[in-house]
C-alpha cells in the first residue's frame, strides 16, 4: 500500500500521464492505474472524480459527454496543453526525487 | 427480491443529500458504477453482490463531497458551509444580527431585561464588597493567626460577662509566668490628646499609647524609623504618614518634636502607614511609648482596667495550652479578691481574627466591630435580588418566544440543529447578561461614595482587582447561563411544523412554571417589604419611646483635667449662665458609660451583687426631672448624704423584694469603695440610663467625687447662645483643650446608629428588589395582552364594556399576587419575631405591618398591570382583529 500523501501527490500526474496517451473517462482511467501498478495503487474509486474535476477547473484537462454503444452516458476527458505543461514540470520533479533516491539507495548503499 | 434500479436510486439520493454533487456529477459517478458492475458481473458475481461490492470499492460518499466542494470553491480553507467549524459556528454573524435586531425591535423588553439584571449586578456587587470588607478585619497582619487578645471574664448575678479591657500589669506577669508559649505580648491603650505644632493645635481622636513591639507583631509597615528602638524610648512617638503630612508637609517627620495636651514634648522616632485594602478593628494615627508611662499610676494598678492586651503565642503553641493554665496564673494575681468576693474571674483567648466580631465583649467601644448576622442577611438579600432578577430574564424570554416560533420553525426546516437554537439563545442571554455587567461596573463605579454613606464603611478594596473581576465574570457567566438555560431548552424544543403555524401550545405547565416564578418573585418582595415596615416600626417605636426622664435640651459636656480640679466653680460659673436652668456632674450620662461594682446589700450581707453604679451631685434627679417614688432626694441640708446615703432606682428594689418603701434604711456597701454600709434614703423612679437592647437595670446612685461628665439643663429658646457661653465659660477654666459636648438625644440616637444604617440599606435594597419584580410583572402583563388581543377585540364587539375587561383581565395576575403575599406573612412574621427579641423593649409584632405590606404589594402590581389592561381595554377592537 502507498501512503495517503504520496497518493495524493501523484495522482494529477498520473492521470495526465494516462490522459496524454488519449481520450478516457473515469472508470476507464481507474481500470489503467489499477493495472499498471499491479494493485499497489488503490484509491476508493469515488476519489478520483474530485481530483478530475480539479485538474479540469486549473485547465489542464477538458471534458465532453458521450454515449456509448451500450447507450450509456460517459464523461470523456482530455489533456490540454495546459496539461501536458504541467505533467512536463511535474515529470521532472519526480525524475530528481527519483534519481537522488536511487543513488542513495543504489549499489554502494553509504546512506541507507 | 433484489431491484437493482431501486437500489441505484437510493444510492444516489445518498450522493444527492452533499450539496457538493450536482446532477452532472452524479450523473458521471452512476456510470462508473454501473461500468464496474458490468466488469464484476462478467467475473461471475450475481446482480446484487456486484452492486454491494461496486459501491464499497466506490467509497464513502462523504470525503469524496469534501472533496468535491474543494474544487467548487476559490477558499483556501474550505470547510463546507454544511460542516460545522472547528473554532466558531458559522451561523455566529446571523445570530448576533438577529440577537441585535430583536433588542432593537423591542427596546422595552431589551431595557427591562437589561437593566433589571444590572441593577441585580450592581446590588450583589456592592454586597460582595461590603462582605469582603469585613470579613478581611485584621486579616493583613502577617502574623495574625497568632495573635490572641486577651479578655476577662467576670462573673456576675448569673453567669460570666466578657470584657475586653484589661490593666497593665497583666502584660509583663503573663510574659514572666509563661515565657514558652508566650512570644510577645503587646499592650494598646486608646486615647486622644492635643498635638502642639508651631503654635497649631490639633485635636487627635486617636492618638493611642502601645509597647514598643507594636510594629513588630502586628504589620502596620514602618516606612520611616528603625523598628528596634521605634517606641523603646519614654517622650516617643510614631505617626501615620498622612499625619506626617498633615503636621509637617513633605518636610522629613523623624527626630521632630511635637508638644502633646500644653505638657511634654515627644520625639517622633517613626513614620507608619496604612497599607492599602487593611481594615483594623483598631485605628489609631499616632501612637506613643508605653514606656513614658512607667511611673503612671494606671500603670501598676490591677484594677485600672484600660487597655487592650493582645499575645503573640510562640510558633506551634496551641491556644489551648496556654487556656489551661490562665485559671491558676488569675488565683495566684486575683487570689485574694476571688476568695473576698467569692466571684470568679477568669482569661479568655480571642482570636484576632473574631476580634471585629465579638459583639458579646463589654467595655470594648474604642474598637470597631462588625456584625455576622448582617453579613448573612446581606448575602441572602443578594441571592433573593438575583434570583428575582434571573426569573424576570426567564419569564420574559419564553414570553417573548411566540414571536420568535417562526424564527425558530424557519431555522429547524433550515437545517438547525436543536444544539444549535440552544446555543444562539445561550448566547443571546449571555450577550445581555455582559451587557448587563458592563453597565452594572459602571454604576458601582460612579456610585460607590453614595454605598460608603449609606453603609458607614470604606470600602478598601478596589473594584478593578483581579479577584473582583474574576467573580464578576464567573457571576455573570452563570446569571446568563442560568438564566439562558430554560428559555433555551423550551425554545428549541419547539416542532417546527407546529411553530410554524402557530400552533405551539404553551400548555398549562408552561403557564403554572410562569405563574410560580411570579408567585415567587412577589414572595420574596412581599417579605422584604414586610421586613422593612417591621424595622421602621420598631425604630420609631424606639425613638418615640418616653426614656423615663426628660431628655430634651439635656447637654452632656466631657470633664477633663483642668475643669474637675474645680468642679465647683465651674458649675457654679455654669449655673450663672441665663440659659442654663440646672446642671449636675455625674459618673456616666444616660446612654453612656456606667460601672458596675460589687455590693453587699439588704439582709443577707454574705451575698454580693453585681450592680451599675451612678455617682453624684445632688442636682441628678433635678436635672432630668426624675420623681422619687419613696424617700427623699440627696440634700443639702444633710452632710452626711455625701457619705453615707444612697439611692436606689426600683428595678433595684424590685431585684431584692422591697416595695420602694420598704426598701428605706436598708443597707448597700459598695465593697470596691465604701469602708463603711450606707444606707438607702430614696428610691428613684426607673429611667432609661441604657439603650433600649436593655432592660432597665439595677442602679446605684451615690455621691462620690468620681464624676466625669456634666449634665446640663438649657432652656429652649436662644440654644445657640447659651451654648456659646457655655464655651466661654469653658474656655476661662480650660483655655487649652477645646469643650466636647452633645445632647442626650443624639447620644440615644447613636447607640442605635447601626440599626437606622441597616433600616435604610434594607430599604434601598427592598425598593429595588420590589422594583425589579414590578418590572417582571409588568412585561408579563404586556406578553398577556399581546396575547390575547384578538380575544378582547372580539369580547368588545360582543358588547364588553372597559370596566368587565379590565376585571379580567386583572383578575388573573392580582391572584397570583396574592398568593405570594399569603406565603410570605407567615414567613416574614416569624423572622420580625427573630429580629424583635434584640429589643428588650419592642412593638408587638403586629398584623398592621402586614396588611399595609399587602396593600402596598397589591397596588404596586395593580398600577403595573393596568398600564397593560386599561391600554387594551381602550383599544379599537377593530385594529385588534385585524390581521399582521
Amino acid at each position: 500500500m502507498i501512503s495517503k500523501e504520496l497518493m495524493a501527490a501523484s495522482t494529477r500526474p498520473l492521470i495526465l500521464t494516462i490522459l496524454k496517451r488519449g481520450e478516457s473517462y473515469g472508470y476507464q482511467i481507474i481500470q489503467d492505474v489499477k493495472k499498471l501498478s499491479g494493485g499497489t495503487l488503490e484509491w476508493s474509486d469515488g476519489m478520483l472524480y474530485p481530483v478530475l474535476h480539479k485538474l479540469q477547473k486549473d485547465g489542464c484537462i477538458q471534458s465532453r459527454w458521450e454515449v456509448s454503444e451500450e447507450g450509456r452516458r460517459r464523461k470523456y476527458y482530455a489533456i490540454t496543453d495546459t496539461g501536458r505543461e504541467e505533467l512536463a514540470t511535474a515529470k521532472q520533479q519526480w525524475l530528481s526525487v527519483h534519481e537522488v533516491l536511487k543513488k542513495l539507495w543504489g549499489p554502494s548503499p553509504e546512506w541507507a | 427480491m433484489f431491484n437493482l434500479e431501486k437500489s441505484i436510486q437510493i444510492w444516489k439520493r445518498q450522493l444527492r443529500r452533499s450539496p457538493a454533487f450536482e446532477d452532472g456529477d452524479i450523473a458521471e459517478l452512476e456510470s462508473h458504477l454501473r461500468d464496474e458492475m458490468e466488469r464484476l458481473k462478467a467475473e461471475g458475481l450475481s446482480e446484487e453482490e456486484a452492486f454491494y461490492k461496486a459501491t464499497k470499492t466506490f467509497g464513502e460518499p462523504d470525503p469524496i463531497a469534501d472533496e468535491m466542494y474543494k474544487t467548487k470553491t476559490t477558499k483556501t480553507v474550505a470547510t463546507p458551509p454544511w460542516k460545522e467549524s472547528k473554532w466558531m459556528p458559522a451561523m455566529i454573524s446571523n445570530y448576533l444580527k438577529v440577537a441585535r435586531r430583536n433588542l432593537s425591535q423591542n427596546k422595552l423588553y431589551a431595557g427591562i431585561n437589561i437593566s433589571g439584571l444590572a441593577i441585580a449586578i450592581v446590588c450583589c456587587l456592592f454586597i460582595y464588597l461590603f462582605i469582603h470588607n469585613e470579613l478581611n478585619y485584621d486579616r493583613f497582619h502577617e502574623k495574625e493567626d497568632r495573635i490572641y487578645k486577651v479578655t476577662r471574664l467576670m462573673e456576675g448575678n448569673d453567669g460570666f460577662r466578657k470584657i475586653g479591657i484589661t490593666s497593665a500589669p497583666f502584660a509583663d506577669a503573663l510574659k514572666i509566668d509563661f515565657p514558652n508559649t508566650i512570644e510577645e505580648v503587646i499592650r494598646i491603650m486608646p486615647s486622644d490628646g492635643v498635638v502642639t505644632i508651631d503654635n497649631n493645635n490639633f485635636t487627635e481622636d486617636r492618638f493611642y499609647i502601645a509597647d514598643a513591639n507594636l510594629f513588630d507583631v502586628f504589620s502596620w509597615p514602618l516606612i520611616q524609623g528603625n523598628p528596634e528602638t521605634v517606641l523603646s524610648q519614654p517622650y516617643t512617638v510614631a505617626i501615620s504618614e498622612e499625619t506626617a503630612l498633615k503636621y509637617f508637609g513633605n518636610e522629613d517627620a523623624i527626630g521632630k518634636t511635637i508638644r502633646v495636651n500644653n505638657d511634654n514634648e515627644y520625639e517622633i522616632t517613626g513614620v507608619f502607614k496604612k497599607p492599602p485594602n487593611a481594615q483594623s478593628h483598631i485605628e489609631f494615627d499616632l501612637v506613643a511609648s508605653m514606656e513614658t508611662f512607667k511611673n503612671a499610676a494606671f500603670y501598676s494598678g490591677w484594677w485600672w482596667n484600660n487597655l487592650h492586651t493582645y499575645i503573640l503565642l510562640a510558633p506551634n503553641v496551641q491556644p489551648e495550652q496556654l487556656e489551661s493554665q490562665l485559671t491558676s496564673f488569675i488565683n495566684k494575681y486575683f487570689g485574694d479578691n476571688i476568695a473576698q468576693n467569692n466571684r470568679r474571674i477568669e482569661l479568655a483567648l480571642l482570636p484576632l481574627s473574631e476580634v471585629y466580631f465579638a459583639n458579646d465583649i463589654q467595655y470594648d467601644s474604642q474598637i470597631a466591630h462588625g456584625d455576622k448576622t448582617i453579613i448573612y442577611m446581606f448575602g441572602i438579600v443578594a441571592l433573593l435580588i438575583i434570583i428575582v432578577a434571573c426569573v424576570n430574564f426567564v419569564n420574559m424570554a419564553t414570553a417573548r418566544s411566540v414571536s420568535r416560533a417562526k424564527e425558530i420553525g424557519i431555522r429547524k426546516t433550515l437545517g438547525a440543529h436543536r444544539s444549535n437554537l440552544m446555543a444562539q439563545f445561550l448566547g443571546e442571554s449571555l450577550l445581555m447578561s455582559f451587557s448587563a455587567g458592563i453597565l452594572s461596573f459602571l454604576i458601582v463605579y460612579y456610585t460607590t461614595p453614595l454605598f460608603e454613606q449609606l453603609t458607614g464603611k470604606n470600602i478598601s478594596i478596589s473594584l478593578f482587582s483581579p479577584q473582583i473581576l474574576f467573580f464578576s465574570f464567573l457571576f455573570i457567566l452563570i446569571t446568563g447561563l442560568l438564566s439562558g438555560i430554560y428559555p433555551a431548552l423550551f425554545l428549541s424544543s419547539f416542532e417546527p411544523v407546529k411553530a410554524l403555524k402557530e400552533k405551539i401550545n404553551f400548555g398549562v405547565s408552561q403557564l403554572f412554571v410562569r405563574k410560580g416564578l411570579i408567585v415567587f418573585q412577589f414572595t420574596v418582595s412581599s417579605l422584604l417589604i414586610i421586613g422593612t415596615l417591621i424595622v421602621n416600626q420598631q425604630l420609631n417605636f424606639i425613638s418615640n419611646k418616653s426614656l423615663g426622664f426628660e431628655s430634651n435640651q439635656l447637654l452632656n459636656i466631657d470633664i477633663n483635667l483642668s475643669v474637675s480640679e474645680r468642679l465647683e466653680t465651674f458649675q457654679q460659673s455654669l449655673e450663672q449662665i441665663p440659659g442654663v436652668e440646672i446642671s449636675s456632674a455625674m459618673s456616666g450620662t444616660p446612654g453612656g458609660f456606667y460601672d458596675n461594682y460589687l455590693f453587699r446589700a439588704g439582709e443577707n450581707w454574705d451575698q454580693t451583687h453585681t450592680l451599675k453604679t451612678l455617682f453624684t451631685d445632688h442636682n441628678f434627679s433635678e436635672v432630668m426631672d426624675l420623681n422619687m417614688l419613696a424617700g427623699r432626694d440627696f440634700s443639702n441640708e444633710y452632710a452626711s448624704d455625701s457619705t453615707n446615703s444612697v439611692i436606689i432606682n426600683k428595678t433595684a428594689a424590685d431585684m431584692f423584694g422591697w416595695t420602694p418603701e420598704l426598701a428605706i434604711g436598708k443597707r448597700f456597701q459598695n465593697q470596691f469603695l465604701d469602708s463603711t454600709a450606707r444606707v438607702v434614703i430614696g428610691v428613684v423612679e426607673d429611667f432609661h440610663f441604657q439603650s433600649l437592647y436593655q432592660p432597665i437595670a439595677p442602679l446605684v446612685v451615690a455621691m462620690n467625687d468620681d464624676r466625669r461628665e456634666f449634665l446640663v439643663k438649657v432652656e429652649s429658646e436662644n440654644i445657640n447662645g447659651t451654648l456659646t457661653s457655655i464655651e466661654e465659660v469653658w474656655n476661662e477654666f480650660s483655655p487649652f483643650f477645646p469643650i466636647e459636648y452633645h445632647f442626650i438625644d443624639q447620644q440615644f440616637e447613636q447607640l442605635y446608629e447601626n440599626d437606622t444604617r441597616q433600616r435604610s440599606v434594607f430599604a434601598v435594597f427592598t425598593f429595588i428588589a420590589v422594583l425589579i419584580a414590578c418590572m417582571g410583572l409588568f412585561s408579563l402583563a404586556s406578553f398577556n395582552a399581546e396575547k390575547r388581543r384578538k380575544e378582547m377585540g372580539v369580547r368588545k364587539i360582543l358588547g364588553a364594556d372597559f370596566s368587565s375587561i379590565l376585571i379580567l383581565f386583572n383578575k388573573e395576575m392580582l391572584m397570583t399576587v396574592f398568593i405570594s403575599f399569603i406565603i410570605a406573612a407567615p414567613l416574614t412574621y416569624f423572622l420580625a419575631e427573630l429580629w424583635l427579641q434584640n429589643y428588650a423593649y419592642r412593638i408587638s409584632n403586629s398584623y398592621q405591618s402586614l396588611i399595609i405590606a399587602g396593600l402596598v404589594v397589591l397596588t404596586l402590581s395593580l398600577i403595573t398591570i393596568s398600564y397593560q389592561s386599561i391600554k387594551i381595554a381602550l383599544s379599537n377592537p377593530v385594529n385588534n382583529l385585524k390581521n399582521d
